[in-house]
C-alpha cells in the first residue's frame, strides 16, 4: 500500500492497529500481538502498519471468525509462532505453510533477539530476514512480505553484518493504509445513545 | 522479625486506592527535588501578550544538557464556550511542551496546530499537548484586587486553588507527541509522565504572569503585582474524568512498579528500629500541618464529605495516640501504622502511610527511579511453561476474581467502552444500554474467572501453547496472569464490572501518584484536584527549603478565623 503518507508515532501505530484487529473481530489477546507487532517492526524501518492493514483486509484461516480456508492468519501465526520460540533452533528449520502478511512474524524474533540475545533467519518464499539484539536487515522490499507466502520459515542464525536498529522516531504510514486501519478500528466504538449522553462521563456531563 | 511489604490483597482493592494520598515518591515532587538537584534554570525568552491577554509566550526549564520549553498560546475565549469537556474545541490557553529551544518557525508551527488540539498535529519535538481554562470566578477576582491595588482575598485564593484548570495533557505520543521511549533515561523527564509535569509547572507560571498582566492593563499605575505568599497559594486545577481509569489496567506492568515502590517505601520505614529526635520532630512537623490541610479540604461530594468528616476525627484521635504513647520506641513507625490499621478509617490509615515517609528522604527517594516500565520488554507469554504453573498463579493471584457470580445482574451490571462521538472511555449500564458487543476488556476478575474454568478441563502437564491455540480468547489474560505472577501489584483486585464500581477511586489512585490534592470528586466518575499547590516558583525553588510544599505551614483554622 503505498501513497502519499501521513505521519504517526509508534504509540498511534500500536494503538491503531491493536484497535483495528479488534474491528475484525480478533479477540482482544492476539488484537495486543498485532498491535504490538506493528510498532515493534515499523520501529525497526519495517511497514508494520501496511502488514496489519493486508491481514486484516484479506480473506485469511483465522481462529476468531472461524474461517479454515486460505492461508494463515499472520497475526495468529506471530503469536503461535512467539509462544514457541523456544523450539527455534539453528540446526533445524521450522516449517510454518503458507500465512498471509508473513513479515509479522519478524516481530516475536524481534522482541526474543532483544530479551535473549539470540539471533534468526526468516525466510519468506526464498527471500530473507536477518533479525538479531541490534536491529533487522532485510534484501526483500516491504511490499513483498505482505502478500500471502507459499514457504515461511524460521531458524536460528549468526547476526547479520549491517542490521537496521530500533528508533523510537515517528514514521511515515501510508494514507491508504491508516484509513483501512482506522475505518476498521471504528468498529470497536460504541455509537452514543440519549442515555450515555445522560450518564456522561465528565467534567460539565 | 521483618516487616513486609503490605499485601496486594489489601492494597489492591479500590477502597484503598481510592484513599491514596501523594507522598515523597509521587511525580510532582521527585520533579521539583530533581530540578533543584540538577540547578535547573528558567526564563521566558518569549512574551508577546496583548491588552486583551492575548499571544504568546514561551517558558524555559534549562538544564545542564538539555533546555525544555513550555510554548503557551492565550486565545479570547467567549464565555459561552469555556467547557471542561473533552469534546470543547476552544479553551482560555493552549500549550505543547518543547524538546529544545523553539525557533520562530518552530513557535509559528505550533501556533497552527497547538491552539487546535486533538484537531491539530504536532511532532516528536513536542512532548506534551495541553489546554487549560480560567476558573473564571476566581480569575476576575484577582483582576479586579490587582488592578485596584489589593491583593486578592486569601479566603477565596484557598477555597479555589487555582487561577486556570487544565482539562487534558496528552503526551506518549498522543496527537503526534513524542514517544514515551523518546524520552528513555531522559535527565529528568526519564520517569513516567514527568513531561506532563513539567509542563504543568510551567503553566502554572503562565497563569500567574497572565493575570498580572490583564490587572496591569486595567489598573494602569495603581495595579500591583500579587505577594508571593498568595501566589505560591495558586497551583493549577484539573478535571480528570474517566478518560483516565483505563490506564491503571491496561498498563499493569506500570501500575505494580508504582505501588511497590509506594509499599518498598513503607515498609523501609516500618522497620526503622528507633527513630531519631529530628526524625520524630519533621514527623511531627508535617502531621500538623497536614491537619491544618486537611482543615481546608472542600469537597460538595457528598461521600467524599463524610470522608473528610471522619479524617478530622481520625487525626485528632491519631494525635492523641501520639501525645500518650510517644514515638520514642522500638519500631515506632510500624507501631503507628499498625494502630492506625486497627482504629482508623482507611483514608486515614493511607495519610498515615505517606506522612511517616516524610523524614526519609535519604532512604527511600531513590525508589523513585524505579517507577519506570519498558513494557514491551514483558509482552512475550513464556507458553513453554506447563498448564499447571499457570492454574497455580491464578489460584494464588486470582482468588478474588472468582468470588463474583458474573451471570448475576449486579456483577455484571456495567460495561466499559470507548464512545463514538467522544472517542473516550465510558461506562454502560449492560442491560439498559446497547453497545456490550463492543466491551473493552476491563472486566478482569469475569476473564480470569472463564480462565480458570476452562483450564480446569485440561491436563496439568500440557505446554500453555497447546492451550493458547486452542483458546485464543485467552491469550490476554494469559499475559496479564504471567506479569502478575512476577509482579503482585499489577491487578486492582475487584470485580471492575460491578453495579457499585466507583470509578473515581481508580482516578484517585493515578492522581496521587502524579502527586494531586484536594480531590474534590464531582460525580462517581470525574474529579477535580489540585496541582502544585504552595509548590515553590522558578525564582523560588533555591530559596525555599527543598521538598517543603506539599504540606504547606499555614495557620490553622481558629487563628485564620479569628483574623
Amino acid at each position: 500500500m503505498t501513497g502519499p503518507g501521513v505521519t504517526r508515532t509508534l504509540s498511534e501505530i500500536s494503538s491503531t492497529c491493536q484497535k483495528a484487529a479488534r474491528g475484525t473481530g480478533c479477540h482482544w489477546g492476539l488484537a495486543e500481538e498485532a498491535g504490538t507487532a506493528a510498532r515493534v517492526l515499523e520501529s525497526v524501518g519495517l511497514s508494520g502498519s501496511d502488514c496489519v492493514a493486508a491481514i486484516l483486509s484479506s480473506d485469511r484461516a483465522c481462529p476468531c471468525s472461524g474461517a479454515t480456508s486460505g492461508p494463515a492468519c499472520g497475526i495468529e501465526a506471530a503469536a503461535r509462532l512467539s509462544d514457541r520460540i523456544q523450539e527455534v533452533c539453528s540446526d533445524d528449520t521450522m516449517e510454518l505453510g503458507e500465512i498471509i502478511g508473513p513479515m509479522l512474524l519478524a516481530a516475536p524474533l524481534v522482541l526474543a533477539a532483544c530479551r535473549t540475545g539470540a539471533s534468526y533467519i526468516l525466510t519468506i518464499d526464498g527471500h530473507e530476514l536477518r533479525i538479531c539484539r541490534d536491529g533487522v536487515a532485510s534484501n526483500i522490499r516491504d511490499l513483498e512480505m505482505h502478500r500471502p507466502a507459499k514457504f515461511v520459515s524460521v531458524a536460528r542464525s549468526e547476526p547479520p553484518e549491517h542490521a537496521v536498529p530500533a528508533t523510537p522516531a515517528s514514521r511515515e504510514i501510508s494514507a491508504k493504509t491508516w484509513k483501512t486501519l482506522e475505518t476498521l478500528a471504528a468498529k470497536t466504538l460504541v455509537p452514543e445513545t440519549e442515555q450515555s449522553r445522560s450518564s456522561g462521563a465528565g467534567p460539565d456531563a | 522479625m521483618t516487616v513486609d511489604l503490605r499485601p496486594p490483597e489489601i492494597v489492591m482493592r479500590l477502597n484503598r486506592m481510592g484513599a491514596a494520598h501523594q507522598t515523597r515518591l509521587s511525580f510532582m515532587r521527585v520533579l521539583l527535588r530533581n530540578l533543584r538537584r540538577d540547578s535547573w534554570q528558567f526564563d521566558r525568552p518569549v512574551w508577546k501578550i496583548d491588552e486583551n491577554g492575548v499571544g504568546t509566550a514561551v517558558y524555559r526549564a534549562i538544564g545542564p544538557r538539555r533546555t525544555y520549553s513550555l510554548v503557551a498560546f492565550a486565545h479570547d475565549l467567549p464565555d459561552d464556550m469555556r467547557s471542561d469537556r473533552v469534546i470543547a474545541t476552544a479553551w482560555d490557553a493552549t500549550y505543547a511542551l518543547f524538546d529544545g529551544t523553539p525557533t520562530d518557525a518552530d513557535i509559528e508551527r505550533l501556533r497552527k496546530n497547538v491552539p487546535l488540539q486533538e484537531a491539530g498535529r504536532v511532532s516528536d519535538s513536542e512532548l506534551s499537548l495541553s489546554r487549560a481554562n480560567r476558573s473564571v470566578r476566581l480569575w476576575d477576582h484577582v483582576v479586579e484586587r490587582l488592578a485596584a491595588g489589593q491583593q486578592p482575598d486569601r479566603e477565596m485564593i484557598e477555597s479555589v486553588g487555582y487561577l486556570m484548570r487544565t482539562t487534558a495533557v496528552y503526551g506518549s505520543g498522543k496527537f503526534g507527541t513524542a514517544d514515551f521511549q523518546v524520552l528513555a533515561g531522559r535527565d529528568i523527564l526519564g520517569g513516567p509522565f514527568r513531561a506532563e509535569m513539567l509542563a504543568v509547572y510551567l503553566i502554572r507560571c503562565f497563569s500567574l504572569d497572565l493575570v498580572e498582566q490583564i490587572a496591569t492593563q486595567k489598573g494602569g499605575p495603581v495595579a500591583v503585582g500579587i505577594d508571593p505568599e498568595i501566589r505560591r497559594m495558586l497551583g493549577i486545577g484539573n478535571s480528570t474524568g474517566l478518560g483516565m481509569a483505563p490506564f491503571l489496567v491496561n498498563h499493569p506492568g506500570l501500575l505494580n512498579a508504582w505501588i511497590t515502590a509506594r509499599e518498598t517505601a513503607l515498609a523501609k520505614v516500618r522497620n526503622i528500629a528507633r527513630a531519631t529526635p529530628e526524625a520524630i520532630e519533621v514527623f511531627q512537623n508535617y502531621f500538623a500541618r497536614a491537619c491544618r490541610l486537611v482543615d481546608c479540604w472542600g469537597t460538595s461530594h457528598e461521600l467524599q464529605a463524610i470522608r473528610v468528616v471522619g479524617l478530622k476525627a481520625d487525626l485528632a484521635s491519631l494525635s492523641d495516640h501520639i501525645a500518650h504513647k510517644g514515638l520514642d520506641q522500638h519500631r515506632p513507625w510500624d507501631n503507628l501504622y499498625c494502630w492506625a490499621a486497627d482504629h482508623l478509617s482507611v483514608e486515614a490509615q493511607e495519610l498515615v502511610a505517606s506522612l511517616v515517609l516524610e523524614p526519609y528522604g535519604e532512604l527511600i527517594d531513590e525508589l523513585a527511579d524505579e517507577m519506570g516500565v519498558d513494557e514491551i520488554e514483558y509482552f512475550q507469554i513464556e507458553a513453554s511453561r506447563s498448564l499447571g504453573e499457570l492454574k497455580s498463579v491464578i489460584e494464588q493471584k486470582y482468588p478474588w476474581a472468582d468470588a463474583p457470580d458474573y451471570e448475576m445482574p449486579n456483577h455484571s451490571a456495567r460495561f466499559w467502552y470507548v464512545s463514538e462521538a467522544k472517542l473516550e472511555p465510558r461506562l454502560g449500564e449492560r442491560y439498559d444500554e446497547p453497545g456490550a458487543d463492543r466491551e473493552q476488556p476491563l472486566d478482569i476478575g469475569r476473564r480470569a474467572a472463564r480462565l480458570a474454568e476452562d483450564l480446569a478441563t485440561w491436563p496439568t502437564h500440557t505446554p500453555l501453547a497447546d492451550f493458547l491455540a486452542a483458546h485464543p480468547e485467552h491469550r490476554r489474560i494469559v499475559r496479564r496472569a504471567q506479569l502478575a505472577s512476577a509482579a503482585p501489584y499489577s491487578e486492582i483486585r475487584d470485580n471492575l464490572i460491578c453495579a457499585d464500581l466507583m470509578p473515581i477511586d481508580m482516578l484517585r489512585c493515578k492522581l496521587s501518584f502524579f502527586g494531586a490534592t484536594r480531590f474534590d470528586p464531582r460525580s462517581d466518575r470525574w474529579v477535580r484536584i489540585t496541582m502544585y499547590q504552595n509548590a515553590p516558583f522558578p525564582d523560588e525553588l533555591y530559596t525555599m527549603p527543598e521538598d517543603d510544599w506539599i504540606y504547606p505551614d499555614i495557620p490553622d483554622l481558629a487563628d485564620r478565623t479569628a483574623a
